[in-house]
């Protein structure tokens, strides 16, 4: 009898817990759309996401510029992180000597426990420096930059799944490409490769998810002008960096429209993450 | 056996050790040109070893090695730089059905792709003589570009042999292929097995007897490792020679 009822009480413990998750969301909702929607109706719609003009202290909220930054800097670090990423993936299933692939995955794994303020310092120093030096520009900071520095970020999400894709795939289509005749390589490439295409795309959306959240790194290697990127070169500020750089000092009209801010890159995140779930789904059945 | 057919496969002395294991111990067979040859045996008595000597997929599995002389045509295949062109000679179909993950045009375009065939025409004209002769033509010819995948099971191992036969080969080894097949469905196999073997050499592993007695012209019976006899199926399984070979197909033990 005790026994029952202790137990009941334990499932309401863990429905409580639970439930706590949810609530967490349901409150950053609750805080992020009142602020949010209002302010967006104010400003007007029109130009809160389509002009491409920030100056706060003008009372011109235009975000266009730091939504198309936040597209470059992720589009820049898919372009350059997934082939090296997905390459790498290749190579540690297909062809890595046995005694060099625990230090490989583990220097891989190091790199996704690398705090990115560190990233960030890494690209002060180091890339910022270097693109100075390549391109003759004043500053070195910005699109390409923090791509460069992003796609480093993401290659650990993008290395692992695309790892585990490829090792979920059939060994027996590996042996019918081989017994055909072909290669190692070609089977590698044109076999193995294709059947785990929908795990590397997942782990393309995850990446892309995390170069569009990326904040502290990006604040410190992109140049921040809240202007509308012209070039590879051209310094850029994006929807996280927008934030974390005036929300100091803003009150009112300005604050709302940070908070704005913020409700459009969760949007822009959860529309990604029900993508990748629904994918995910797929692939179950 | 038919000693006036020409053997297109001449096996030596082949012993095969995974690691420090014998696997095989010293076998050595011919096998007769446009012939249907069954390997029976119990389980774990090499036959599947034997038939992954004659493409060489054993150089896959690390820790196995191969000894003695394999004579394809006359031509030594254990020193054949080229394993790929050995392959491309001599196809293999598996147990379980293993299409690759593309339309069926794209898996039985497999085999001469990887041959470096680019010519549209060329392809499907070879895809589709390839279907006809794996007897799925009829099934699939409406839609050329479903997936592999949605196929029925028994039309995935046909699709396999329409894959291995696009690349064009001159022996056909299969490894139980109709073990997860349902009746019917390897029955027709085993129709399409007779009849290949009008313009292919076919070696096939199998673990049903009947199948056997059905199919082959010949029969070599492994135990342990070993060959202990190999005749015409029907001498086999009416007058085995040896005692464990009547033991194994009067059903005594397997």
């Amino acid at each position: 009898m005790i026994q029952t009822r202790r137990e009941s009480a334990m499932k309401f413990v863990f429905a409580g817990c639970a439930a706590m998750s949810v609530l967490c969301v349901a409150l950053i909702c609750w805080f992020l759309f009142p602020n949010a929607i209002p302010a967006i109706l104010k400003i007007g719609p029109a130009e809160f996401f389509f002009s491409a003009d920030w100056a706060p202290e003008q009372n011109r909220f235009g975000i266009l510029a730091m939504i198309a930054g936040s597209l470059c800097l992720a589009l820049g670090a898919v372009v350059l992180g997934v082939p090296i990423g997905v390459l790498c993936a290749v190579f540690l299933v297909y062809y890595c000597p046995a005694k060099l692939y625990k230090p490989f995955s583990f220097a891989i794994s190091l790199l996704a426990g690398i705090p990115s303020i560190v990233y960030g310092f890494f690209g002060l120093t180091v890339l910022v420096p270097l693109i100075q030096k390549c391109f003759g520009t004043v500053s070195g900071k910005g699109i390409l930059c923090s791509s460069i520095l992003l796609a480093m970020m993401i290659l650990p999400t993008i290395v692992s799944l695309s790892e585990s894709a490829l090792r979920k795939t059939d060994p027996a289509i590996y042996d019918a490409s081989r017994a055909l005749g072909a290669s190692h390589d070609r089977t590698v490439f044109y076999v193995c490769l294709p059947a785990a295409v929908s795990g590397i795309r997942s782990a393309v959306v995850l990446g892309i998810g995390r170069a569009i959240g990326e904040t502290m790194a990006v604040i410190m290697v992109a140049g921040n002008a809240a202007i509308f990127p012209s070039s590879l070169l051209s310094p850029v500020r994006t929807l996280t960096t927008g934030i974390v750089l005036e929300m100091s000092y803003a009150t009112g009209l300005h604050r709302q429209a940070l908070i704005a801010l913020g409700a459009v890159l969760f949007v822009i995140i959860l529309v990604m993450n029900l993508y990748f779930s629904s994918r995910k789904r797929k692939e179950m059945c | 056996m038919n000693q006036s057919a020409s053997c297109i496969l001449q096996v030596k002395n082949v012993d095969v050790f995974y690691g420090d294991r014998q696997a095989l111990h010293g076998i050595t067979m011919s096998i007769p040109e446009h012939s249907i040859t069954a390997l029976i045996g119990p389980s774990g008595c090499g036959k599947s070893t034997f038939l992954r000597c004659l493409n060489r997929m054993n150089d896959l599995i690390s820790g196995c090695h191969v000894r003695g002389e394999i004579l394809l045509d006359g031509e030594e295949i254990t020193e054949t730089r080229n394993v790929n062109l050995l392959r491309k000679r001599v196809g293999m179909v598996f147990q379980k059905p293993n299409p690759f993950d593309m339309s069926i045009f794209d898996n039985v375009a497999y085999g001469p792709r990887t041959a470096g065939i680019r010519n549209k025409a060329t392809l499907e004209e070879s895809v589709i003589s390839a279907l006809k002769q794996a007897s799925l033509y009829e099934e699939v010819k409406g839609d050329l570009k479903k997936s592999a995948l949605s196929l029925s099971g028994g039309q995935q191992q046909r699709l396999c042999m329409a894959r291995a036969l696009a690349a064009e080969p001159e022996i056909l080894l299969m490894d139980e292929p109709t073990s997860a097949l349902d009746p019917i469905s390897a029955e027709r196999i085993e129709e399409l097995c007779l009849k290949l073997k009008e313009n292919y050499t076919i070696i096939i592993v199998t673990h049903n007897l009947q199948q056997a007695i059905r199919i082959a012209d010949q029969t070599a019976f492994f135990y342990q490792g070993e060959l202990i006899e190999f005749n015409d199926s029907k001498m086999l399984f009416t007058h085995p020679a040896c005692e464990k070979t009547k033991d194994y197909v009067t059903g005594r033990f397997g």
